[in-house]
């Protein structure tokens, strides 16, 4: 079957009104969640799992990827207006158009963020549509040794990129791995680091956890700081952009895409750096540099349509490697094996309905988002004036109330609190929490995959090297986490022999 | 020591190692006979728990020269509040002790009315109010809606 016949199949199975349904619940739940503070969509689909189990899976995961898409277009929404990013990628988006807002100009600044959202999420989809069989196929080479060998990359390098250092980065995702190897071995049956309490040995639920950092923790920090009120900046401006707003945005969408749906489809730690790299491509490039910083609207355009290219890049591995770079992805992870469905290269032969269905659901959600998010602006941001108090209170209500009917055990609610209070230090000491859940979701994976690449070569290590894919794999890993600092010394040393 | 960052950061820096040794205690408690790959369950175990050793002790020798890279933000004293985060800290608390015992919509109440107060909410009746209604309308939602059974709480089932 081409891709195309696949394609058309998938919409075949998202067309239904049921998964309409589903799809627009989900992007309508996203937008919400991205618009407000203190809730993203890894938390959202995370405190959905419990509800959805006893939905049929493709309906559920067109809902999750509609959260998914919607968390981007409602991240800038709120960038934009209140200055207070929702996710880390859209922290760029912030600078210039929170200026825009100031200055009376919401409505064009909110108009190129979704409407380059819109470009740039289904040119992405497309890229997505055709890369991701072609991916898979590669994925069914692929041995146990090579596929340690990715996670390893995929380990040095979200460190590496979430975050303000690698040593952090790295710190964060070893105490997610650690919480990984809680419970019973499964090659072997031996009960490991369950400090003999029963709730321990089917080990630490990754819901838990993301529900727990993200919440709990998140609720914690906000408590501590006592802070500065917010204002909403009005949406002031017509939101039609003119002619001029036009011109000077289209080039940054295209841009913003060609580096965000790359980053994204590596196993790279997502949507972060893209923005950084299209808002210094749009300064350098722009016909006056010197309106950065005072609302320049190629400053929103690129940023945001680097961001959204980058969340359907995330989706490549994901799918076709079962390999998460974000926390989203991660808990889509989570999502699939709750189902018993393993992401990866069999994913496309075996469940092709799913697959397919949630990846049409895509272009039928960035649809969806755009008729969302701009005319229906207003409504968006009047959740922004939801009491801060009744919002946390909220927030830590259905924290609780997601993570008791996992498995309505009180067990799971003290691991929330302890959770919560290792993710208030993360945040109060600005340590990245996105390597913790992949290392916690990636570890165990890694660990068997390890172990059967060793089981293959009889317990001989030098399997990882004479596999050319691992080799390499590995090399890649190890640039990555000695790279940067051989560089260092390299620069310290040509400056103090040229003085 | 310059700042009560700094201090935080070697503390927490001195936990990943607790942390680490903590763990190659737990793992010697793991038996190392391993199938055909040889390396059985506590090779990953030993790997991860002298890692997390290693970048303890990184994190701590860089707070305590101060050449971890600046914190934007964090600059100068940070204003911190104690009552509002013990308050939150309360609520979760009694969340747990009285989902049980004394069933969701209590429980709920509970951790919504202390979360609210803490992040300022100024009318206790009103926030008291909101809090009824809001546990009271997820449970029906829940138990009827979504056939999800929440606790009633043993105190009310004995009566």
């Amino acid at each position: 079957m081409s891709t195309l016949d696949a394609l058309l199949h998938g919409f075949s199975v998202a067309l239904t009104l049921q998964n309409l349904g589903w799809a627009l619940l989900g992007v309508t739940l996203g937008t919400a969640v991205g618009v407000l503070p203190g809730i993203g969509p890894a938390l959202t689909v995370a405190l959905l799992l419990p509800v959805t189990f006893g939905l049929d899976p493709t309906s559920a995961f067109i809902m999750f990827a509609g959260i998914y898409y919607g968390g981007m277009y409602g991240g800038s929404t709120a960038s934009i207006l209140l200055n207070t990013p929702g996710e880390s990628a859209s922290i760029i988006t912030a600078l210039e158009g929170n200026r825009m807002a100031r200055n009376g100009r919401a409505g064009p600044a909110l108009a190129t963020a979704a409407i380059g959202s819109f470009v740039a999420g289904t040119l992405a989809t497309i890229l997505l549509t055709f890369l991701a069989p072609f991916v898979a196929d590669l994925g069914l080479r692929f041995g146990p040794a090579d596929y340690f060998a990715l996670m390893v990359l995929s380990f040095t390098t979200v460190s590496a990129v979430l975050g303000r250092s690698l040593a952090w980065g790295l710190a964060s995702l070893l105490f997610g791995m650690a919480l990984g190897l809680v419970g019973i071995d499964v090659q072997t049956g031996q009960e490991r680091f369950t400090l003999g309490l029963p709730a321990l040995l089917d080990g630490v639920d990754v819901i838990v956890v993301v529900i727990g950092l993200f919440a709990v923790g998140e609720t914690l920090y906000v408590a501590s700081r006592p802070g500065d009120p917010e204002s909403v900046a009005p949406v002031g401006g017509s939101l039609w952009m003119s002619r001029r707003d036009w011109a000077r945005s289209w080039k940054p969408w295209l841009r913003g895409t060609a580096l965000g749906f790359p980053f994204g489809a590596m196993p790279s730690g997502g949507g972060e750096i893209p923005t950084f790299l299209s808002y210094a491509i749009e300064k350098r490039l722009a016909a006056k540099p010197d309106e950065f910083g005072k609302g320049a609207i190629e400053g929103v355009a690129g940023p945001e349509a680097a961001n959204n290219a980058a969340a359907a890049g995330v989706l490549v591995p994901l799918l076709t490697l079962g390999l998460p770079t974000s926390a989203t992805a991660a808990v889509m992870l989570a999502a699939f094996q709750q189902y018993g469905l393993q992401p990866g290269p069999l994913l496309f032969e075996n469940s092709g309905d799913l697959v397919w269905g949630l990846i049409a659901s895509l272009y039928i959600g960035n649809v969806m988002l755009l008729a969302l998010n701009l005319p229906l602006v207003g409504l968006w941001v009047r959740l922004l004036s939801i009491p801060r108090p009744y919002l946390y209170g909220g927030i830590l209500t259905f924290a609780t109330l997601g993570t008791y009917s996992l498995d309505h055990s009180v067990a799971d609610l003290v691991m929330l609190y302890l959770v919560g209070i290792v993710g208030f230090l993360m945040r109060r000491f600005d340590i990245p929490v996105a390597p913790a859940v992949i290392g916690l979701i990636l570890g165990p994976m890694a660990e068997q995959q390890m172990r059967r690449a060793l089981s293959i070569s009889e317990g001989n290590f030098s399997i990882f090297v004479t596999e050319p894919i691992a080799a390499t794999l590995l090399g890649l890993a190890a640039l990555v986490l000695i790279g940067p600092a051989v560089w260092r010394r390299l620069q310290v040393g040509r400056s103090t022999s040229a003085s | 020591m310059p700042n009560r960052f700094l201090r935080g950061e070697v503390l927490i820096a001195a936990g990943i190692v607790f942390l680490g040794v903590a763990m190659a205690f737990g793992t010697l408690a793991i038996p190392r006979s391993g199938g055909y790959e040889r390396i059985g369950p506590a090779a990953y175990p030993w790997v991860i728990s002298l890692s997390l050793v290693i970048i303890g002790a990184i994190l701590a020798r860089e707070a305590l020269r101060n050449t971890a890279p600046a914190v934007p933000g964090e600059a100068g004293p940070v204003g911190h509040a104690l009552r509002p985060f013990a308050l939150v800290n309360l609520g979760l608390i009694l969340h747990l002790l009285l989902i049980e015992r004394a069933g969701f919509v209590v429980a709920s109440m509970t951790l919504f009315f202390c979360t609210a107060r803490a992040m300022g909410a100024r009318h206790w009746s009103v926030t008291a109010a909101i809090a009824f209604a809001l546990s009271l309308a997820v449970y029906f939602a829940f138990s009827v809606g979504l056939d999800l059974a929440l606790p009633v709480g043993t105190l009310l089932e004995r009566q």
